[in-house]
């Protein structure tokens, strides 16, 4: 028998079952978080879910498993794009540079070479295009069209460095 | 149904709205709006329930304004949902084409970004955009605009007063060129603010002198109620007294579906049973304020002059504390207790604005109390005057 890895700090590194195995007193939040989700994809309604709490609560831990249990679930595979940005996502500084790691973080997970070639030209505009944005947000929004299904965002704290806090939302 | 408070409620889960919806329409058969209402009060849900379900010879086109910082920026705005309005019957935008061929040789591609040189015209850009849309007659042409005083605050902010103004007056004049043309304005802190800021600027015009205003109350109790129910039964909280949880849910927070919908959310993760009081208490308390209410204090710093905050805060103040609804000459004279002050037409004014911007309401007799017992309570505790 394997011992399953376990990391202080990072738990996106972990597999799921050591997630769940080391799990503890929060499942009707999980829970209620999963069937948000679920809602948000299965139904019109749509919810979005800011998590706060002191560095070490385990919010990350609560945002792995998030993304264990819905990337599990048949019933929204087809449905659904999950987009991880894990803890180490730094340099985040503007809506402009998260969307591209949104669709960087899709590509990656969904191998879509397509999508990481248009996302590689975003990255190839002027500076100028990119600053006054205009341009490469309906770049973007073509992008966003083109994948026809919603879009579960997740990141980490490190995305505002000044505030400890993960972020569960909807796109599309 | 789940509870979702502040996310996207689908139109068909708009609880409680039909007969107002239904007098808004009636009112823009003949002429434009101005909804106000308190933040939270659903505002934005119910302009996604108009867009939704509008009668068929209305056009509606619904837009959110709170980015938008410049006239050519809304004019862009305004033209790219006209754009893709015509292209569902594959028509496009001839007078704006001819406008700008004739302007600046310019062509319009497929994707089209109105350039910088072009803000001087934004004013003709908007009329032939208008022009383009109302073409094909038969039909009333709607545009819902949502935070449109944001968007008014911004434009005034980056370039003045004479552009914010100038876009008022324009839209007056669509209006008043175009009988098939409607316009809803809405936004929770009020379009007042903005006028009276263009009026200090010299500014005497009206601009929305030709629109009814309509204000968005809160739920009537029996459609609360109905919300809390419907809500309780899809998140299958359990209680043991099933007939008097909806009612006492609506009630603690003052009918506002936004807060019926977090303190049911609360309940999904309390212990069953737990009173709806504590659960109140805990909110209006908690540190990392879930229901947003600091801005109920942090908005006054924007929105009123230096010399008026003084007298804001020490009214609010005086109401929040208050047993009984206070006549002017009441709050008035205590007000001279916290304020040395004769100025009773200054504190008129003030009063007016917190009466507009939804704090105070004024009873049949004159009296003056806070609108809603929630945000009475709450400024009582964020300002530590006891509970």
């Amino acid at each position: 028998m394997t011992t399953p890895f376990l990391s202080h700090f990072t738990p996106s590194l972990m597999s799921h079952e050591a997630l769940e195995a080391i799990f503890v007193q929060r499942e009707s939040f999980v829970t209620r978080l999963v069937d948000l989700s679920r809602a948000s994809v299965l139904t019109p309604a749509k919810h979005y879910t800011l998590l706060i709490g002191p560095r070490g609560i385990g919010k990350t831990h609560l945002i792995a498993l998030l993304y264990h249990r819905l990337a599990a679930m048949a019933d929204l595979r087809d449905h659904l794009c999950i987009a991880w940005l894990r803890e180490d996502e730094w340099g985040v500084t503007s809506f402009l540079e998260l969307l591209l790691r949104i669709f960087t973080a899709l590509s990656e997970e969904y191998k879509d070479n397509a999508l990481a070639e248009q996302v590689t030209a975003l990255y190839d505009l002027p500076p100028r295009w990119i600053s006054t944005s205009s341009d490469s947000n309906r770049s973007l929004s073509r992008m966003a069209s083109s994948i026809r299904v919603p879009i579960i965002g997740a990141w980490g704290p490190c995305l505002k460095p000044c505030a400890s806090r993960s972020s569960v939302r909807r796109f599309c | 149904m789940k509870a979702n408070p502040g996310g996207y409620i689908p139109p068909q889960e708009v609880i409680g709205r039909d007969q107002l919806i239904e007098r808004l329409w009636r009112i823009l058969g003949r002429q434009s709006l101005l909804l106000t209402a308190e933040r939270r009060m659903g505002k934005t849900s119910i302009l996604r329930k108009m867009a939704a379900e509008s009668p068929a010879d209305m056009r509606v086109i619904f837009h959110e304004l709170e980015h938008i910082n410049s006239p050519l920026e809304f004019v862009q705005l305004v033209y790219d949902d006209v754009s893709a309005y015509l292209s569902q019957s594959r028509r496009t935008a001839q007078r704006v084409r001819a406008f700008l061929q004739g302007l600046k040789g310019m062509e319009l591609g497929g994707l089209v970004k109105f350039p910088d040189i072009l803000a001087p015209e934004w004013k003709a850009l908007l009329t032939n955009t208008i022009d383009d849309l109302l073409d094909q007659r038969g039909h009333t042409l709607l545009f819902l605009w949502d935070e449109m005083p944001m968007m008014l605050g911004n434009i005034q902010r980056y370039h003045g007063e004479h552009l914010a103004e100038d876009l008022l007056n324009t839209l007056r004049a669509l209006r008043q060129t175009y009988p098939d043309f409607r316009m809803v304005y809405t936004g929770s802190i009020g379009l007042h603010h903005v006028i009276n800021s263009l009026k200090r600027a010299g500014y005497a015009n009206a601009p929305t002198n030709d629109m009814a205003k309509v204000d968005v109350p809160p739920l009537a109790p029996q459609d609360a109620q109905d919300l809390a129910q419907r809500l309780i039964a899809g998140e299958a909280i359990q209680t043991k007294t099933p007939a008097q949880l909806a009612p006492t849910i609506a009630a603690a927070v003052d009918y506002c579906p936004y807060y019926i919908h977090h303190i049911v959310e609360e309940l999904c993760q309390r212990v069953p049973d737990t009173p709806i009081t504590d659960i109140v208490d805990e909110c209006l308390m908690a540190s990392n304020d879930p229901w947003d209410l600091r801005h109920y204090r942090d908005r006054i710093a924007t929105y009123y002059l230096p010399d008026e905050q003084p007298f804001v805060l020490s009214l609010l103040d005086i109401l929040a504390t208050a047993s009984t609804p206070l006549s002017f000459d009441a709050l008035f004279d205590r007000l001279k207790a916290h304020i040395a002050t004769e100025d009773s037409e200054t504190v008129r004014d003030v009063l007016r604005l917190l009466h507009d911007d939804h704090y105070l309401t004024r009873s049949s007799d004159g009296t003056w109390q806070f609108r809603f017992a929630l945000i009475q309570r709450w400024w009582r505790l964020e300002r530590g005057l006891g509970t």
